[in-house]
């Protein structure tokens, strides 16, 4: 009887305590999301902070995949499996050119790189705009025919979090080829 | 003990007779020349009624052009010496019946049945708000059921108050006979106002479910003609026809709410209606059809709220007056027209080498001119030069004056995507160059109506102009709340497109361009070195159009 009660308190307490790590999968990649990243609901992404200057800017369909850990939020598109989307350098151009608005304006806190991770290759791009961080990232198979693409927005405070947390995505990245 | 002296009393007799009978006279010449003196507010209003509407001569009723509606004014008065003050919806009333002299009555004549004048009674409004008088003319008309052989119940009812079981119809006139409007009351309720309708249709409608089986009956209108009569002493003067109230029926029984007396006609003869003008919208040139079949038009206006205070409801000083018939919207521009206008600008021999010289620039910086006309009245450019502002982006100089010349345009290199609001809203910063400003409103709209940016790609010339410049106006004020946040929305926007849709940047970007300025600006875009422009723009769907114009 004794042990039963054991066994069951702890059951619960691990119940509890214990947050299982959140795992998205579709049907071309796989990748681990930390401790308590919980889905967004599409009533849930609009209402997250952003910009709001205008219905018409504002009007998009938006990512497919949203999530939340605490104040960080992650967005990830589909596996994009076409040439024109795996071309890294194409979509640093496209980036860098529609990005040039900042520098323009001021703000030097864009970056972007083409970085090798193992045998892939990953475009991650970093900028700031007011007190919002932004990391979108790129992560392509050794073939170039996989790219899983996504972005991290969070406080400037958060960076440290918001780092670790893309470490965390792009290390877990597994495509399903 | 004083001791009464008769001799000198008879004698003193006809002295207080003569003094008696003197009085007596004098009272009496007095009250046959002149009225009472009235109380301070009914002598103003007298003055100011008076001097509205004079008495003139040889303007007597019978006198008076037939067709028109007969002046009042010159046939009865109100009787001064019998007025009703009181206050109502905060205007002082001076209530009174119309002169007695005149032997006046009037009532109603509905086809051609004319109803009984005994009936009826009417009364002079005199209302003041403290600033402004007005003058009106009640007819207070009661149904036979309701007088019940029992004339005296007519003094029960006038504007302050009505019999709780009155029925009957209540008409406004002004003093000089036009009409102004009714009411029609049935066991001391408002009845729902009678309106006009000329819609003869006779249409299968309502459906009959008493046996059982669904039996089309007929719904038919029945119109009546109303008149308003004039009698002197009970005989009949003339009479006036005021306008014609249909209501429906279905199988013979109004489909209202039944009873002797219908409604009281509107206030506007046929095609009129009370107050200003009111422009019809236009007529579609394609309009689609929401519902099938002759309909038939009812016209049903509700009955007016009671005014609560157990009086009539208050006239109204209405005008009437005839909407301007509808006219066929006009057509919207024709955008080929536009471009083939906008062309005569962007697309010159001299736009098309300079373009081409931005585009040959080395590397992959931003590279740009602005297009300075020489002057407003010539359509040549000065030789400006091509500048970049290295790894930032292009930016325009603008400059508004003979020596620099007139900046309508400019042309800058992207590497691949379109135009950016940047782009789109530099046409509208310029708007707030002082050279511009000062120059005057001709100079103002002469660069409103001939603006541009051309973009140059590899592929791709764009060139946008605005062809809505409030709406513009618009979004530039949320552009410049967060202009960062703007662009970034917009390149969110694009990259999602590219990502979710596989498009290329250049379509990516014109499909978020167009998302956020299709109404604001006309986007053309031709190949490069080219000036086979076409039309850009996004569809109710959200799909990137291109229209093609015959003469490219």
């Amino acid at each position: 009887m004794k042990k039963t009660l054991v066994i069951l308190l702890l059951s619960t307490i691990g119940t509890f305590t214990c947050k299982a790590q959140l795992i998205h999968s579709t049907e071309d990649v796989k990748l681990i999301l930390p401790k308590g990243t919980y889905k967004l609901t599409k009533q849930e992404v609009d209402a997250l902070p952003g910009i709001k200057l205008s219905n018409k800017i504002n009007q998009s369909g938006g990512m497919p995949y949203n999530y939340q850990l605490g104040s960080l939020y992650i967005g990830l598109f589909n596996v994009n499996k076409d040439s024109m989307n795996n071309d890294l350098p194409r979509e640093k151009r496209f980036q860098d050119e529609g990005h040039l608005f900042l520098q323009s304006n001021g703000n030097n806190s864009y970056n972007s790189v083409i970085k090798r991770m193992g045998k892939n290759h990953v475009l991650l791009i970093s900028y700031t705009i007011n007190d919002t961080g932004y990391y979108r990232f790129n992560y392509q198979n050794e073939a170039k025919t996989f790219t899983q693409a996504g972005k991290i927005e969070y406080p400037i405070a958060d960076k440290e979090k918001a780092t670790a947390l893309l470490n965390e995505i792009l290390n877990s990245i597994q495509f399903i080829e | 003990m004083m001791k009464f002296n008769f001799k000198k009393s008879i004698l003193k007799i006809p002295f207080f007779l003569i003094l008696l009978f003197s009085i007596i006279i004098y009272s009496c010449r007095k009250g046959n020349k002149e009225p009472a003196r009235l109380p301070a507010p009914l002598n103003d209003a007298k003055s100011w009624y008076e001097s509205v509407y004079p008495a003139n001569s040889g303007n007597s009723l019978q006198n008076q052009a037939a067709g028109k509606s007969r002046d009042l004014s010159q046939w009865i008065k109100p009787d001064w010496q019998h007025p009703v003050m009181y206050n109502r919806y905060g205007q002082s009333v001076i209530e009174m019946p119309v002169d007695p002299e005149a032997k006046f009555g009037s009532s109603y004549q509905l086809n051609k049945k004319r109803c009984n004048p005994a009936y009826s009674r009417s009364y002079y409004l005199l209302m003041t708000d403290g600033k402004k008088r007005e003058a009106y003319i009640l007819t207070i008309i009661a149904d036979s059921a309701y007088i019940n052989n029992d004339l005296s119940k007519l003094d029960h009812n006038t504007y302050r108050k009505h019999d709780p079981d009155f029925s009957g119809t209540i008409l406004y006139f002004t003093p000089r006979g036009s009409y102004l409007g009714g009411y029609g009351y049935r066991n001391g309720q408002l009845m729902a106002s009678g309106t006009e309708d000329t819609d003869t249709n006779k249409t299968p409608r309502v459906q009959n479910v008493n046996t059982g089986r669904l039996i089309a009956n007929t719904v038919k209108q029945v119109c009546t003609d109303w008149y308003v009569v004039y009698y002197v002493d009970g005989v009949y003067q003339c009479d006036e026809y005021l306008t014609t109230t249909c209501v429906n029926v279905d199988d013979g029984n109004p489909s209202g709410s039944g009873g002797n007396t219908p409604p009281p006609p509107p206030p506007c003869p046929p095609g009129m209606h009370v107050g200003p003008p009111v422009t019809p919208p236009c007529i579609p040139l394609a309009v689609e059809s929401v519902e099938g079949g002759n309909r038939l038009k009812t016209n049903y206006v509700p009955p007016p709220p009671p005014p609560g205070d157990g009086g009539m409801p208050p006239p109204t000083a209405q005008v009437c007056s005839v909407d301007p018939p509808r006219q066929p919207c006009p057509s919207a521009p024709d955008p080929c027209e536009l471009l083939k206008k906008a062309k005569q600008k962007f697309a010159t021999a001299f736009n098309t080498q300079r373009n081409a010289d931005v585009l040959a620039k080395p590397g992959t910086n931003e590279y740009g001119s602005n297009l300075n006309l020489t002057s407003l009245s010539a359509n040549t450019y000065m030789n400006t030069p091509i500048t970049t502002n290295g790894t930032n982006s292009w930016m325009p100089n603008f400059t508004w004056n003979s020596t620099n010349g007139f900046s309508i345009g400019s042309v800058h290199r992207h590497q691949s995507a379109g135009p950016s609001p940047n782009d789109v809203f530099s046409l509208i910063d310029h708007l707030s160059n002082p050279d511009l400003v000062t120059s005057g409103a001709s100079s103002i709209k002469f660069y409103r109506d001939n603006a541009y940016a051309t973009i140059v790609s590899n592929t791709t010339t764009y060139t946008v102009t605005v062809s809505n410049w409030a709406i513009l106006s618009q979004m530039f004020l949320d552009y410049n709340q967060d202009r960062n946040g703007y662009e970034e929305a917009f390149q969110n926007k694009a990259t999602e497109y590219k990502n979710k849709m596989n498009l290329d940047e250049a379509s990516a970007t014109n499909k978020a361009l167009m998302e956020i300025f299709s109404g604001a600006i006309n986007l053309y875009k031709s190949p490069s070195n080219s000036t086979n422009y076409v039309i850009t723009d996004i569809d109710k769907n959200g799909k990137l159009t291109i229209t093609t114009c015959p003469d490219k």
